[in-house]
């Protein structure tokens, strides 16, 4: 009560425009703020490619049973759910727009496993676990979990990105979850119906980490402009 | 608006009307509840079938004939037996696919010595097989419940062979990609003795005809095509060793011939229906775990 009390009432209601203390300087521009929503978008849209080569990924050693894709749902559910939790505790503090690049280069990183590393992991697997049923979840747990949790993060931070102000908070969450939700659907739809038909496995997963590296660039390209604008306008202010 | 309205009720009308009866023509005597689809055994004419996806107009994945138990009444189960030509004398048999059974049964009765090992994916089809088709588990003859490429995985690294290995496991509705590719067939072709013999029911008129044929090809090298007309299948014999010439198998169909009669195998008439002669493009991608969208392609 007594830390609020300090604070400016427009901070305390949560009403507070600029940027400054809510926001981390990316919801100040326009520019800004479609980054924000486009790597939203590609990031919903790798996950849900990446979750429908899975069941390619294991097929050869697991089968294209349910129970298969049963691990692969459970261990992207799970990945995703915990993601949540710990990207939102992340942002609670100082946002950090840098951090928030960071996770898709470490999600790209992550997923570079899935490429050069399946192969002896499923073998491993498939040797010490006879039952497909386990030998699957443990693979998804394997390949899939560090990725896909990475991933999860980036939902409730761009979240904290975006908001300014209370009564906008769930507008800009319902904004985000469409986004990254349609970027989903799209990507269900693309990796099912044609990339599969178009390209290797590996090349897809390739195009997912690619893609991912661009979010983050794009994010922090758009950070460096919106300072150096920032950084331009003090100076002229300073100047006149 | 309205008569637009009105013309699309009355399609579907028609269009539900002649379903229903299309199935009302049989008799449903049995469901079986799946983890995959369910199962439908239905009889008509004194042929008793199982069926998957009734609801979508699926055919018959298996018939018996009720007055005749041993007359098979699908040609590609009968011709599944050119294998026997290659090899006359089977002692261990994998079967990949059980539906009702009639080729690991037909197959039992023929070779009681040999060992025969079933996959089945689905435990629904194997309780369907043993309750309506006459399907019978012995010491000689065992049903696994499993993914044919994990089994065969498996039999693989324990260093396990058959002499003739049977893959029947599509089912048209849906085709498990990975059973397809040029990996899985070097499994199979692992734990093929080197004078065992392949015999691949696939399908003889689909997009994925060229398909399948070059990835054959890539791992068996020459195989034997054997298609008859009206059969919507094809029967793919393939070998480790180089293939006999098609003169050397009419020893063999003189052989089996009086053993395979009571099944309405005519073994005699198969060698001449045989080929090595590719009718297809030879440039077609090959499938491998990687590129496998044989659901897409079909």
């Amino acid at each position: 009560m007594k830390k609020n009390a300090a604070k400016p009432d427009a901070v305390k209601h949560g009403v507070l425009k600029s940027g400054t203390q809510l926001a981390s300087g990316l919801a100040d521009s326009a520019m800004g703020r479609w980054v924000v929503l486009a790597v939203a978008f590609t990031n919903g849209f790798v996950i849900m490619s990446i979750e429908l080569l899975g069941g390619r990924v294991m097929a050869p050693y697991f089968g294209s049973s349910v129970y298969v894709w049963g691990s692969i749902i459970t261990v992207f559910m799970l990945s995703l759910s915990l993601g949540y939790l710990w990207g939102g505790r992340l942002s609670t503090r100082r946002p950090d727009v840098r951090l928030f690049a960071g996770f898709f280069l470490a999600a790209a990183l992550l997923c570079l496993p899935i490429i050069f590393f399946a192969e002896p992991v499923m073998t491993r697997i498939f040797v010490a676990v006879e039952d497909p049923r386990y030998g699957s979840l443990i693979t998804a747990g394997l390949l899939y979990f560090l990725p896909i949790c990475v991933m999860g993060m980036v939902s409730p931070y761009s979240v904290r990105l975006l908001v300014l102000s209370q009564e906008g908070s769930g507008g800009v969450a319902g904004m985000l979850y469409f986004v990254s939700t349609l970027g989903s659907a799209l990507g269900t739809l693309g990796t099912s119906f044609y990339f599969v038909l178009w390209f290797n496995l590996d090349q897809v997963m390739w195009g997912c980490v690619v893609a991912l590296l661009c979010c983050g660039a794009a994010v922090m390209w758009a950070h460096q402009r919106i300072n150096a604008v920032a950084a331009q306008n003090t100076s002229e202010r300073g100047v006149s | 608006m309205r008569g637009a309205g009105f013309v699309l009720v009355l399609v579907l009308l028609v269009w539900f009307g002649l379903d229903n009866r299309a199935v009302a023509q049989r008799t449903i005597i049995h469901e079986e509840r799946s983890q995959y689809r369910d199962v439908v055994v239905t009889e008509f004419n004194n042929q008793r079938c199982m069926l998957f996806n009734v609801q979508r107009g699926d055919m018959n994945q298996t018939c018996i004939d009720l007055r005749d138990s041993r007359r098979m009444v699908f040609n590609y189960t009968r011709m599944s037996f050119a294998g026997l030509l290659l090899n006359p004398e089977p002692k261990r048999i994998l079967v990949a696919g059980l539906g009702g059974g009639t080729i690991p049964t037909v197959m039992r009765e023929l070779f009681p010595e040999a060992r025969i090992d079933v996959l089945e994916v689905d435990q629904a089809v194997v309780t369907v097989a043993k309750q309506f088709f006459n399907f019978v588990e012995d010491e000689q003859l065992v049903n696994h419940v499993v993914d044919a490429r994990v089994f065969i995985k498996r039999a693989g690294l324990r260093g396990e062979q058959y002499d003739y290995i049977v893959l029947d496991a599509f089912s048209g509705e849906y085709i498990p990609e990975h059973l397809l590719t040029r990996e899985f067939l070097e499994e199979v072709s692992q734990i093929l003795t080197p004078d065992g013999v392949l015999v691949a029911n696939t399908f003889a008129s689909s997009g994925l005809y060229d398909y399948e044929s070059v990835t054959y090809q890539a791992v068996f090298g020459e195989f034997f095509n054997f298609k008859t007309a009206g059969s919507g299948n094809r029967i793919i014999l393939a070998k480790k060793q180089a293939l006999p010439s098609v003169a050397e198998l009419n020893a063999p169909a003189r052989q089996l011939y009086e053993r395979l009669r009571p099944y309405g195998i005519n073994l005699l008439e198969y060698p001449a229906q045989l080929t090595t002669r590719p009718d297809w493009d030879v440039n077609t991608r090959i499938l491998t775990d990687q590129y496998s969208p044989a659901n897409l392609l079909n």
